[in-house]
């Protein structure tokens, strides 16, 4: 009774005096029929005749007169007490109950600070204060709460909240910790929408608890759909901001470099971006790097970053040992720390052993070549000049990269070898001259896939320098967006104006010249001026192969005797997949490890940022049903994630029934490097260990807020939604639980009264004025 | 009762009531000639009516001018006017000692009867009473001289007042007392069994008398505006009754009304003068109103 009391009275401490004035109108009554005035009257036969008459009309006016005021006094101690009244209750009289639906925000973007606490704490807050007010009212409430990275598996289900599960869900929060990615608030309505769609027999309240960022509500028309589904399926829809503005926000939003190049004892390229999110002016801005966790002795800072600019600064660090190394970068501490943080590992090899194979021993297209990529004491690259024959001969392994400077042809014992390198993701560049024999590349380099085009004897163009126009840039174009010459764009001006090209080979006439309809995966990556292809990228087992039908040395260009020179480091590094850098993912996605079962173990090894060992047990699938998973991912079924995360290193391609070990590891929500470790099947106890680097989705940072106006102007005026301001939890007190019922009790005693003294009217004399 | 039922008339109410005729509405027997209309036709000097002679006729009463011009006898009747012999009934039951005003229905009633003798008398009439409550008290024999009105007066003390049980044997000795037709006048309340009065009433009425009554009500018994828990002691030896007065008012009003109407209606059949007055009308406008109303309604009952 006391809960009962104390459930539904704001004041339960005048209830009881209150109920108590309950029987003062009936002794005021039974007081009046004690106390009376004598009256000796003569005309009592009429009097009797009157009550004999009125006697039942008259008792049931009195009972009714007493009711009444006997109703004021409850409604009076009912006001004073602050009745709380929730129609609710009724609805459990009924059996229907009244179901919480609540989806709690844990995007990164809830890990802001607000105040002491950040965003996602704050609404584990209001998740709290709905179970405690729904706790008041035992047997008639149930709580579904979602995580909205988790819309799956609701963390809650349909639970009846009472005082114990109450306590369960307080001690449960707390150990409940915000996610750092990316996630659409539009699925998590619409997994609630999907689950209350035949939940006809409860009272439904939906509370999506939520920062409610611009580039999610405003700029997303989804989100406006989904709420307008939610509250046509007769739900009503809360959103509950625990936001108040937006905060000043820095982040790392790339941290890139020229890994593949990473070379022990030698220099290695950083780059790195950073961008306000905020609205005001960033200045001295100081960034730290860590290196396998040391903070290096570097001071890169930033003078002034304006608001919504990305500033890009360029270090350089030195690995002195090689093998796998992690690269952190981070900001000062900010309103949300965890975008101020950026990760990279990075696999640093001893050298770069290079082979170049030059076809005509008489040019000195092969030295130029060869001076071109380097030397071991500058930047760690040796590149070995040898013979076609050498390929036969030598293990290729040890290799990164084979130049084939001018090759006339090869035995096929040597196509096997290098077919064999490049599908084991070796990189391959073809610099073709005069010497070369274009049957041989159309016969059997380009019918094995080495060689990306055909070519025949009509096949050499040359290009008069004479169609050469004043201030034209160059004879080649470059493909804009091919990685590989990222580098020689500047402000989209290229050091190409000074290239010039003499003599080139050309595809067959019936070869297509465009890509897309082609849709052979070859790339056509440069052109000359008379838009003749020229240069190609295609993509050979697990290795790469560059072409370029224009020579390599001085004989047909001058590619390799100016600044143009950057070609040929761009082309190295990159076709090779041997030292390309390690994989960088996002925070939330799958880790898949896919090897082939014959020659590795099932057993896969991951390990945490924070070192939290996790053994898995791979699955055995087909290679082909393993491609069918990865189109069907494709096609948006998150089911699988198996793609961009996928590793298969130093493999070639499996056929179709070879059985394959896929692992997928799913707990990548912490940013920082994770490492996996595969066994060879021959190999005992030791296995290969592989870093991946996961970090925060960079739009995360991005803390721009949508106004209350603007979310309801996005959801439109025809859906009812009901919108709480931050730090303002009332509306759980009057909402949750009940309502307190000021206005419609005064309603009522005025109706009270009203009707007490139309009826008290009635019963008595009122004598006729004149 | 000593002196004081003087009180009946104060000099100030016999002032106004004393410009006032009593003129009775039917004629009326009396052996002294007076201002009202006898039934006997004498020597007056308004000229009633011609008559054909008829043999036994006095011959002075012969118009010797119309057997000129007509050659036939005809008898000259003239009017002859008589004093009223008046009856006076006075209900001293204890029903008629209710009062919430300033008097007693017993005190007004008593004026009534006072008021009327005094006029009754000053014109010579004859002015007799009876005074009654469960059964006749007094009877004041019928006088028209002056010094009578003490002698009436006297007779209205009320002591140990009684219920009224039987007032049609009340009404029934008047009418074989008074063998001649006169005015018989009830002060009452009427709290009194229906069926009695209205058999006093008509034997009254059978006897010739001309019946005129003055109901006397309390302002409270016809308004009942009682307030409060009241508990009514009865008079009359009639039960106690404890209630809100408000609850029962528009019951109360309306049997109070009822029993008028019957007693209206009853009056109006058998050509009973009825008034109703309330105690806290002024008398001389009550009595007023009733005598002009009289001489409104003025008619021979002689055919």
């Amino acid at each position: 009774m006391d809960a009962w009391i104390t459930s539904h009275f704001v004041n339960a401490t005048f209830v009881a005096g209150g109920a108590a004035m309950v029987v003062s109108p009936i002794i005021i009554h039974l007081i009046n029929r004690m106390r009376y005035r004598r009256v000796r009257f003569a005309a009592m036969e009429f009097l009797l005749q009157s009550k004999k008459r009125n006697q039942n009309r008259v008792l049931i006016q009195q009972l009714l007169l007493l009711l009444l005021r006997i109703l004021i006094v409850l409604a009076i101690v009912a006001l004073l007490s602050r009745f709380i009244w929730d129609s609710r209750q009724l609805a459990a009289l009924t059996q229907v109950k009244t179901h919480h639906v609540v989806v709690l925000d844990d995007s990164g973007s809830m890990r802001d600070k607000v105040g002491q606490e950040t965003a996602f704490e704050e609404g584990v807050k209001v998740v709290n204060r709905i179970v405690q007010e729904a706790a008041k009212q035992p047997g008639s409430q149930l709580l579904t709460l979602y995580l909205l990275s988790d819309t799956e598996q609701p963390f809650f289900t349909q639970r009846e909240i009472t005082d114990d599960f109450m306590k369960d869900v307080l001690e449960k929060m707390k150990s409940i910790s915000c996610s750092h990615q990316t996630l659409d608030p539009a699925q998590g309505l619409e997994a609630v929408r999907e689950y209350l769609k035949d939940d006809q027999t409860n009272i439904n309240h939906v509370y999506f608890i939520s920062d409610f960022r611009s580039q999610d509500w405003l700029e997303q028309k989804g989100m406006a759909k989904a709420v307008k589904a939610l509250d046509e399926s007769d739900v009503t829809v809360n959103l509950v901001k625990v936001v108040d503005e937006q905060h000043r926000n820095l982040a790392v939003t790339e941290l890139s470099g020229e890994f593949h190049l990473a070379i022990s004892g030698f220099e290695t390229e950083l780059n790195i971006k950073v961008k306000n999110f905020g609205e005001t002016v960033e200045e001295d801005v100081r960034l730290s790097i860590f290196k396998d966790g040391e903070k290096l002795p570097l001071s890169v800072v930033i003078d002034k970053i304006e608001p919504g600019a990305e500033v890009s600064k360029t270090q350089y660090v030195t690995f002195a040992k090689p093998g796998k190394h992690r690269v952190e970068v981070a900001l000062d501490v900010d309103s949300l720390d965890s975008d101020n943080h950026r990760f990279v590992a990075v696999d640093v090899f001893d050298s770069a052993r290079v082979l170049v194979v030059q076809g005509d021993t008489s040019s000195d297209a092969a030295r130029l070549v060869a001076d071109a990529l380097g030397d071991p004491h500058v930047n760690g690259v040796t590149p070995e000049i040898v013979t076609p024959a050498f390929l036969r001969t030598n293990p290729l392994q040890d290799y990164r990269c084979i130049y084939m400077i001018n090759v006339p042809g090869l035995r096929q014992d040597e196509v096997d070898a290098v077919e064999e390198f490049v599908g084991n993701g070796g990189g391959l560049a073809w610099y073709l001259g005069s010497g070369i024999n274009p049957v041989f590349y159309r016969d059997q380099l380009y019918a094995r896939g080495l060689f990306p085009v055909p070519l025949d004897e009509k096949s050499l163009r040359e290009l008069n320098p004479q169609e050469t126009e004043e201030g034209q840039a160059g004879d080649i174009r470059l493909k804009e967006d091919y990685e590989t010459f990222e580098k020689m764009f500047v402000d989209g001006e290229t050091f190409t104006s000074v290239v010039r090209v003499f003599r080139f080979w050309t595809p067959t006439e019936d070869w297509e010249r465009n890509d897309n309809v082609r849709n052979d995966g070859v790339q056509t990556v440069a052109h000359v001026r008379t838009k003749h292809p020229l240069m190609f990228d295609h993509q050979f087992g697990q290795g790469r192969v560059f072409t370029s039908l224009t020579s390599a040395g001085g004989e047909w260009n001058n590619i390799f005797l100016g600044p143009a020179v950057v070609i040929r480091i761009a082309t190295m590094g990159r076709i090779s997949n041997k030292s390309r850098a390690l994989a960088n993912m996002t925070v939330g996605e799958t880790l898949s490890v896919v090897r082939k079962s014959i020659d590795y173990r099932e057993n896969i090894d991951f390990t945490g940022p924070d070192g939290r060992p996790v053994s898995l047990k791979a699955d055995r699938r087909k290679a082909s049903e393993l491609k069918a998973g990865n189109e069907k991912a494709d096609e948006g079924d998150a089911s699988e994630i198996v793609g961009d995360g996928a590793e298969m290193e130093g493999e070639s391609l499996p056929a179709a029934d070879e059985i394959l070990l896929v692992a997928n590891y799913g707990e990548t929500d912490l940013p920082g490097i994770y490492r996996y470790m595969v066994y060879p099947s021959g190999g005992g106890l030791s296995g290969e260990e592989n870093w991946v680097a996961f970090n925060v989705p960079v739009q995360e940072g991005d803390l721009k807020l949508a106004s209350t106006d603007d979310l309801l102007k996005q959801i439109g005026d025809d859906v009812e939604v009901n919108i709480h301001e931050p730090g303002e939890l009332e509306w759980i007190e009057a909402e949750a639980p009940g309502q307190e019922m000021k206005m419609w009790l005064l309603i009522l005693i005025i109706l009270l009264f009203l009707g007490e003294q139309m009826l008290a009217y009635r019963l008595s004399f009122h004598p006729k004025t004149a | 009762m000593t002196r004081d039922y003087r009180r009946f008339l104060r000099p100030e109410e016999l002032s106004r009531i004393s410009r006032l005729e009593v003129r009775a509405r039917s004629v009326v027997e009396g052996f002294l000639s007076g201002m009202h209309r006898s039934p006997y036709f004498g020597q007056s000097v308004e000229f009633a009516q011609h008559r054909e002679y008829v043999a036994g006729d006095d011959t002075r009463h012969i118009d010797w001018k119309v057997w000129s011009k007509t050659d036939k006898y005809y008898i000259k009747q003239f009017e002859e006017e008589t004093n009223l012999r008046t009856w006076l009934l006075v209900d001293l039951s204890e029903s008629m000692l209710f009062g919430s005003g300033a008097m007693t229905k017993y005190e007004y009633g008593c004026t009534v009867a006072a008021a009327l003798s005094y006029l009754l008398l000053r014109q010579q009439d004859s002015v007799g009473m009876v005074s009654f409550d469960d059964d006749i008290r007094q009877i004041v024999p019928s006088r028209s001289k002056q010094n009578h009105l003490h002698s009436l007066l006297a007779a209205m003390d009320a002591k140990d007042p009684k219920e009224k049980t039987d007032i049609h044997n009340v009404l029934a000795t008047v009418a074989e007392k008074e063998s001649r037709k006169g005015m018989v006048v009830l002060i009452s309340d009427l709290f009194v069994d229906r069926e009695s009065l209205f058999h006093g009433l008509k034997m009254l009425r059978h006897r010739g008398h001309d019946v005129m009554i003055f109901h006397i009500m309390d302002d409270e018994e016809l308004d009942f505006s009682y307030s409060g828990t009241t508990k009514f002691e009865g008079m009359e030896e009639m039960d106690d009754l404890v209630c809100d007065p408000r609850a029962l008012r528009e019951g109360y009003v309306e049997a109070v009304n009822e029993f008028m109407d019957e007693i209206r209606g009853y009056c109006a059949r058998t050509m009973v003068d009825y008034q109703t007055i309330r105690t806290s009308e002024h008398l001389d406008a009550a009595l007023a109103h009733y005598l002009n109303h009289r001489i409104g309604m003025r008619q021979s009952v002689r055919n």
